[in-house]
Order: C-alpha cells, then sequence, then structure tokens
C-alpha cells in the first residue's frame, strides 16, 4: 500500500503544477482579453506587395470576392 | 442603370447602399469618396485581405464618420504627457479608444498598421475594450499624426476631456478568478481524498490514511479560508458594524463553523469533518458572483460632462498668435478660437459678428439657434457652420453645464442594494438561523453538552446559504445577458431589481421619442412638376444644412432615374449661412430657405402654429410653397406608452428641452397635459425628477443627451439611448440602442418576473435546508450527506434559475 503514498505525492504534485500555470497566466493578463488573440492566430502573415500591378490584381480578385458574398 | 440598381449597389468598402451618390472604379463602387481613398489606401499597402476576413464588408462607412482633421492640440506636451503610456523621445507608445472597432477585419487592418505607415511600429488591439496598444516613433509620427491616420482610416479615437483627469480604474475581475482557481483547486483535491471514506462502507479506511487525508485537507483548505473566502468576510464585518442583517453573515458564520469544527474533528480524531462541503461552498458562490459580473467592458456608463468636451482649445495670446492649451487650462477672459462641430467649453461671449450654436446636448432643443456679437454663448453648445472667436467669462469648472455635476446628486454616490432582493430577505433569514442554532444548542445543554456545541455548529453549516446565495446572481446574472442580447445593457446586476420596482416613467422628446436626425417632409403649395423637382434636387445636391439635406432625401425617394444623368449643371451656387442657397441652373433662379430668403413675409407670418420647421423655395422669384419638416417619432412610441401607461397606472410624462409645438399631437398619447412639460431646463428635468423621487416613486428616466444627465442619475433606473453603442451616452445605468426602445415595456415585466424566479428559488433552497436542519439540530450531521445537500441544492438552484429566466424572456417577447 505504500505505493498509495507515492502516487498521493505525485497527483498533488501534478495539480499544483495546474494551479500554477493558472496562476502564472492569470498575472501574465492571459484573461484579459479574450477575443483578440482568437482571431490574431488566423492571420496570415502575406508577404508586401510592392509592384502597383501586383496590387491592382489583388484588387480585382478581392473585389470580385466582396461582390459575390 | 436605374435608380433601384444604384440602391442596391453595396459599397465595396463599407456595404452600405450606395444611394446617394456612385463612384465605380473597375468592378468597385464606393459610396463616398471617403470610402474610396480608404480602400485605395490599403489596396497599396497590400492590407486587401481587411475585406476578405469577414462575411459582411467591414469598412466603417466614411459619410458617417465626422471628420475632425484637427489633432494639433495632442502635440502639445500637457496633453501629449497625459495620454502617452510612455515615451523616451523617439518611441513612445499609446493606449487610444477606438470605439469603432467592430470586427475581426478591424483588429487585421489595425495590427497592419505599420504597413500603411512606417512610423507605426507595432499595434495590440483589445477587442473587449476596443482599445489598441500602438507602439510608434515619435520622433516620426508625431501623436497628432497617428490620430490623423487612424481617423483617415475611419477609426478615429476617442479623445476627450476625462482622459485628462486620471486614468480611469479598470474593472478588474483578476482577484476574483485567482479565488475561484484556489477554491476549485482545494475542493476537487479535497473531494479526492475525502471520497475513500464516503466509500469504503461501515468498516472505514485505514487509520494511516485517515490521518494523512485530514492532514492534507487541512493544509489544502487553509488558502481557501484565509484567502478565497475574504471576499465575504469583508462584507459580513462592514453589515455587522452598521447593524444589519447580510447573507454575507450567515454565509461567513457557516464558512468559520465548517473551518473550525472539521479542524477540530481532524486534529482530535474524531472524524473526517467537513473540509469538502466548506472548499465546494466557497468555490460555487465564488463562480456565482462571476457569473453576475457580466460587464460590458466597450461601454462607459460613467460619462461626465468632461467626455463631451474637446481636450483642447485653440487660445489667441497676447501677442496675437494661437497656441492650443488643454480646456481645463481655459481662464476668465481667454480669447478662444471654436472651430465647427466643437463644444463650447466654457461660458463665453461671441466675438465675431454671428455664428451657430446647436444646443441640442443642453436643452435638447434641436435646431441651431444664431448668437449675434456679444450675446452670451454657454458651455455645452456646439459651434455649427463656422468656426468663431469667443472671450470666456466663466472658467470650464462653474460654467453654466457644469454646475449641474456640482448638484447633490452628484456628489454622493448613488446608495447601492437598496433593491437588492437577498438583502431583504436575509434580514430574517440570518437572525431564524442563529435562533434556531441557539435553541437546538440550548436543548442538548442541560443533558449532552457536548453535543450541544455539535448541533450549534451543525446548524450553522447545513443552513450556510449556499444555494440561497446563489439564486439572485445567476438570475440577475442570466438577465443581464439577456437584455445584452436585446441591445440594452445593463450597468451592473442589480440594474434589473431596480427595473422591478418601477412605478413611474419619465421621456426625454427630443433623440428620445424622436429621431435625432430623420424627419417627416411635406410639401405645402401647388403641385411641382417634374422639372421643378428636378431643378430642387439638383440645387440641393451638394447642401449640407440638415433641413436641406432632408428635403433632398425626401424628393430623391421618388426618382427612378440615374442620379449622375438626372442632375442638372448649376451655373452658380452661393450658400448663405442660415438664410439658405441660391442657384443659377440653366438660367432659372431657384432658392431654398427660410421665408425672407425667397421674400415669402406675408406667407410666413400665416405660420402661427409653430408646429414645425418650414423651408421655401422660390424659382425666379416665383413662391410656389414650402416643405414642413416635423420631428418623426420612433416607430412604436405610441403602443409603447400606451403599454408602459397600463403597467404604471398612467404615470409617464414627458420631458422635453423643445418648445410645446407638439402639445397637441403628444397629449392623447400621454393621456394628460399635466404630464407633458415643455422648455425644461437640464436642472428642470432634475428637479423634476427629485420632485418626483420625494413623493416615494421609483423613476425610470429614458434620455440621450448631456442635457438629461441629471435626470437620469436622480432617478432609481437612467438609461441613456443611443444610435449605436460607439457613440457617446451621458451617465446612466442602462445604455439602450434606439431599435430596442420599444422592448421597455416587456423589460420591466421580464424584470418583475425575474424577481418572482428569485423569490421561488429561495423557496427551493429553503426547503432543503429544512431537511438538513432535521438531521442538524439533532447534533448528528454526517460529512456524507453534508456533502451530498450541499451541491445538490445549489446545482438545482442553477437549473432552476436559468430555465426560468430563459423561459420568462421568451414569454416576454426578448431574444434569448
Amino acid at each position: 500500500m505504500s505505493v498509495m503514498y507515492m502516487l498521493i505525492a505525485f497527483s498533488l504534485l501534478i495539480a499544483s503544477g495546474f494551479l500554477l500555470a493558472f496562476i502564472w497566466a492569470m498575472r501574465n493578463g492571459q484573461y484579459e482579453d479574450k477575443y483578440t488573440p482568437s482571431v490574431r492566430i488566423l492571420f496570415d502573415d502575406e508577404p508586401r506587395v510592392d509592384s502597383t500591378t501586383d496590387s491592382e490584381e489583388k484588387t480585382s480578385t478581392k473585389s470580385q470576392h466582396t461582390n459575390k458574398s | 442603370m436605374s435608380a433601384e440598381l444604384l440602391e442596391k449597389t453595396q459599397c465595396t468598402h463599407c456595404g452600405e447602399p450606395c444611394d446617394e451618390e456612385l463612384i465605380s472604379s473597375g468592378d468597385n463602387h464606393f459610396c463616398c469618396h471617403g470610402c474610396q481613398t480608404v480602400f485605395e489606401l490599403l489596396s497599396e499597402s497590400g492590407l486587401n485581405s481587411y475585406y476578405s476576413l469577414d462575411k459582411e464588408t467591414p469598412g466603417i462607412s466614411m459619410r458617417k464618420v465626422k471628420q475632425s482633421s484637427e489633432f494639433a492640440h495632442l502635440d502639445d506636451p500637457t496633453v501629449s504627457s497625459k495620454l502617452l503610456d510612455f515615451t523616451d523621445g523617439t518611441q513612445a507608445r499609446v493606449t487610444l479608444r477606438l470605439p469603432q472597432i467592430h470586427c475581426s477585419s478591424c483588429i487585421y487592418l489595425l495590427e497592419n498598421l505599420h504597413k500603411l505607415e512606417s512610423g507605426v511600429k507595432q499595434v495590440e488591439v483589445f477587442f473587449d475594450r476596443r482599445e489598441a496598444s500602438i507602439h510608434f516613433s515619435i520622433d516620426t509620427l508625431p501623436l497628432s499624426g497617428l490620430a490623423a491616420l487612424l481617423s483617415r482610416i475611419g477609426y478615429e479615437p476617442d479623445l476627450s476631456l476625462d482622459h485628462l483627469s486620471e486614468k480611469k480604474q479598470k474593472q478588474n475581475n483578476k482577484p476574483l478568478l485567482l479565488k475561484i482557481g484556489i477554491a476549485g483547486f482545494a475542493f476537487g483535491n479535497i473531494m479526492l481524498f475525502s471520497l475513500p471514506e464516503y466509500l469504503a462502507g461501515p468498516g472505514g479506511i485505514d487509520k494511516q490514511f485517515l490521518t494523512l487525508f485530514g492532514g492534507l485537507n487541512i493544509i489544502l483548505a487553509l488558502p481557501v479560508f484565509f484567502y478565497s473566502s475574504l471576499d465575504f468576510y469583508k462584507p459580513a464585518i462592514t453589515s455587522i458594524r452598521q447593524r444589519q442583517w447580510s447573507m454575507d453573515i450567515a454565509i461567513s458564520l457557516g464558512i468559520i463553523a465548517m473551518f473550525f469544527r472539521s479542524l477540530y474533528e481532524i486534529l482530535s480524531g474524531y472524524g473526517v469533518g467537513y473540509m469538502d462541503s466548506f472548499t465546494m461552498l466557497v468555490f460555487f458562490l465564488l463562480v456565482g458572483r462571476l457569473f453576475q459580473q457580466k460587464t460590458y467592458d466597450s461601454l462607459s456608463f460613467d460619462r461626465d460632462f468632461k467626455a463631451y468636451f474637446p481636450l483642447s482649445v485653440i487660445r489667441l495670446t497676447s501677442s496675437g498668435g494661437e497656441e492650443s492649451v488643454a480646456a481645463t487650462r481655459i481662464e476668465t477672459d481667454d480669447k478662444i478660437v471654436i472651430r465647427n462641430g466643437e463644444l463650447v467649453p466654457a461660458d463665453s461671449l461671441l466675438l465675431d459678428e454671428e455664428a451657430w450654436l446647436d444646443y441640442s446636448f443642453v436643452t435638447g432643443e434641436s435646431e441651431p439657434v444664431k448668437v449675434t456679437k456679444g450675446q452670451l454663448v454657454y458651455a455645452g453648445g456646439r459651434n455649427v457652420k463656422t468656426s468663431a472667436l469667443f472671450k470666456t467669462v466663466k472658467p470650464v469648472s462653474s460654467s453654466y453645464l457644469t454646475r449641474l455635476w456640482n448638484s447633490e446628486t452628484f456628489r454622493k454616490p448613488k446608495a447601492e442594494g437598496l433593491y437588492s432582493t437577498s438583502a431583504r430577505f436575509s434580514r430574517y433569514f440570518s437572525p431564524t438561523i442563529l435562533a434556531v442554532a441557539t435553541l437546538s444548542a440550548l436543548y442538548w445543554l442541560p443533558n449532552e453538552p457536548g453535543l450541544a456545541i455539535n448541533a450549534f455548529t451543525a446548524v450553522l453549516i447545513i443552513a450556510c446559504p449556499c444555494a440561497i446565495a446563489l439564486s439572485a446572481p445567476f438570475t440577475l446574472g442570466w438577465a443581464t445577458k439577456i437584455m445584452g442580447k436585446n441591445k440594452i445593457y445593463l450597468k451592473n446586476a442589480e440594474v434589473t431589481e431596480q427595473f422591478a420596482v418601477v412605478d413611474s416613467v419619465v421621456f426625454d422628446k427630443t433623440g428620445t421619442l424622436t429621431h435625432r436626425d430623420q424627419s417627416d417632409v411635406t410639401f405645402r403649395g401647388r403641385n411641382l412638376d417634374q422639372d421643378e423637382i428636378r431643378l430642387l434636387i439638383s440645387s440641393l445636391h451638394e447642401n449640407t444644412h440638415p433641413l436641406g439635406r432632408a428635403i433632398y432625401h425626401h424628393l430623391k425617394k421618388d426618382l427612378n432615374a440615374p442620379l449622375q444623368q438626372y442632375l442638372l449643371r448649376a451655373d452658380s451656387y452661393t450658400e448663405e449661412s442660415g438664410k439658405g442657397t441660391e442657384a443659377v441652373i440653366s438660367g432659372q433662379r431657384v432658392r431654398v430657405g427660410s421665408a425672407k430668403w425667397v421674400g415669402a413675409e406675408a406667407e410666413a407670418q400665416d405660420d402661427t402654429s409653430g408646429r414645425s420647421s418650414r423651408v421655401f423655395i422660390s424659382f425666379d422669384d416665383i413662391i410656389p410653397g414650402y416643405f414642413e419638416l416635423a420631428n418623426r417619432y420612433r416607430s412604436g412610441m405610441n403602443e409603447l406608452v400606451s403599454n408602459l401607461r397600463g403597467s404604471v397606472q398612467d404615470k409617464v410624462y414627458l420631458l422635453s428641452g423643445d418648445n410645446d409645438r407638439e402639445k397637441a399631437t403628444l397629449t392623447p398619447v400621454f393621456g394628460s397635459e399635466q404630464n407633458l412639460r415643455f422648455h425644461q431646463t437640464p436642472h428642470d428635468k432634475l428637479a423634476f425628477i427629485e420632485q418626483l423621487r420625494d413623493g416615494k416613486a421609483e423613476v425610470l428616466m429614458i434620455g440621450d443627451g448631456l442635457n438629461d444627465a441629471g435626470a437620469l442619475r436622480s432617478s432609481t433606473v437612467g438609461i441613456s439611448l443611443a444610435e449605436d453603442t460607439s457613440s457617446f451616452t451621458p451617465a446612466s445605468d442602462v445604455i439602450m440602442e434606439a431599435g430596442s426602445l420599444p422592448l421597455l415595456d416587456r423589460v420591466l415585466n421580464f424584470s418583475k418576473k425575474s424577481i418572482t424566479i428569485i423569490y421561488i428559488s429561495f423557496g427551493i433552497s429553503i426547503l432543503y435546508n429544512i431537511i438538513g436542519l432535521s438531521y442538524a439540530v439533532t447534533g448528528t450531521l454526517s460529512p456524507l450527506i453534508c456533502a451530498i445537500i450541499m451541491p445538490v441544492s445549489s446545482i438545482s438552484v442553477i437549473f432552476f434559475t436559468t430555465f426560468a429566466t430563459h423561459w420568462a424572456a421568451w414569454k416576454n417577447g426578448l431574444q434569448t
């Protein structure tokens, strides 16, 4: 039965780990804005379009998209 | 392309119908030049994803954004030092409120602002608060430039005088979350260590494990007792000091009894204690508090007059130069320049020949007033049409409008908890529990003194009003959320309880019962033929006066030809401020404006009723008639007022800063002339509400402007109405979107139902309490029974309140 002592110790250790993680996240401000990060992660970091022709092309494709929707 | 098609073409940038004008470039159509500019700006910078992220077109209609291009005052060190979070001369960080943020595309655009302007280093958007924290190089991009850039793409920062006062204390539920986290952690683990004992059957578990589990339970319970429960002790001590019974007293007694009895039982080896029930109780109660704490970070319920005033104004120096100073630093006898569209910050005299002031904020009067040289202008008036020079006669702090805030009403904070259902209930509950506990202790004391203590603590433990304390938070929390879905935003959950006691309703007229910018247009005179209408439309096309715009839209409604070809080019066009316009189109002189402007004095004198504004027209000095513009009432108002009259016994009043020209129309709606009051100053409104309150009435006031602020503040529930939630609203308990106003009577019914729901769930919890107490008074309360009753009662109350509030909302026709 002495293995129980070890298991209890482990379970408490792991649980405390989660508690500390929660406290850390709390203090780190992760609960302050719950919406923005969920959107931010979906943005693609697209390459910067320098030439005007490219951007015009892009403009027209995008606008078609908008018109459809 | 027919006009119908024109109406349906949506602006590529903002998605609004291009009904006024249509600018096409390639496949893209825009409703105004502003939108086109933003679109081109974004596509040049490769930010086209802005338009493809959301299903709907994300842009902010540039027609709606007021362009105050002047941000020069932001570079004034006294102003900028208060706005900037940090600066070292080259780099700076600023947190700006951008109320226009509304979708994920906004986040995308703002966080990629560095692609538009290299001076911007990094932007982080906080969507919930409608804020952006911007890191930028202040040496290449001054703060004014940043503000101008944001406003150019449609996100005009909300900069007003109240930023200059100390930074607002942000409501913070961090500590509450931490307390919940710790209580939850302790609860879970203690339950784990307690289960073996409950499940072990009659033999119990090994003695060594019992000691170990007991010890661990004590260690885990300590932070819950000393930290997580703090929120209950403090209010309990306060109410004891005030000699009042509150729910927190019963809760605190229960907590203390549970903790110490468990401590005693475990340490003496007498039992396993109630640590599991204790931590569960604290956890549930704290979750209830969190649930009730629904806040709308993006809304501001506490705006005072400062929020309306400009951050800074231009002051003429003695040498004749101009300087930008913070509005708070304006002193008597300063000469200030107020630009078109700005508010006058202090009572002043006009130095220019004439100016037009819109006092709608202050008085509710909807039309601009003409002021001539030397006349006194009150703070809060908006200078329209031209910029003008003023000399201040009073500092900002003692001006006409500001004085309202010095009245008694604003000094003392609004009493809280006055209408709290649970506070009223606990006045009976807490003493009853103490009495039962004492009686059962006294009963056992003569024969079995040991049992007396047991019975006393057991009663306190089992009666600890967990389910009762959850009833109100969950009901009110749900009510707040449901109303939020209906675009009615409550300052806090207690407002529902205030709604429920309302017995008088007071309406403001301008902007509340009526639309702020829409009016009914009728033409009186001989019929106009097609050519004349064409001339009128062409001459009004460029007109910027609100009355002119209203007539233009009215005429254009029946038009079914494409606008571009239909419009006639004017050979000459002049607009005289405050008089009217003159256009010469294909040889005809078209005049639109006041009676005097077109030369119709004789007819103007016929106008004795004064019920509405009139705009006269003339073609080559022949006057075919005039347009009459009346305030347009919001739809459903008749119905709303009559429903409300039914539910509050005819105590529905109307306060208007306007003149009484609509009296005849409104009297049948409100029932009696005595319920209508016109020519009300902000002070009159405040006094009227206070008079009602002195007569023990619980008043609901609905207003929209700064002029209602005093009345909103002194009423039981103050609702400020906003066309959209990003617009300014005065301090109030509720911010309501104008479209939801017809729901008001249903909201009142729903709130009353919510209070009934709270009482019913009190009944349910008391039922559980009686079951538990029947064990407790005998002094034999097993930890197992305690650990079962506590969650079962709490969870059934949570289920009941959730179900019942949604049902009540559905019954009342509110969205759930």
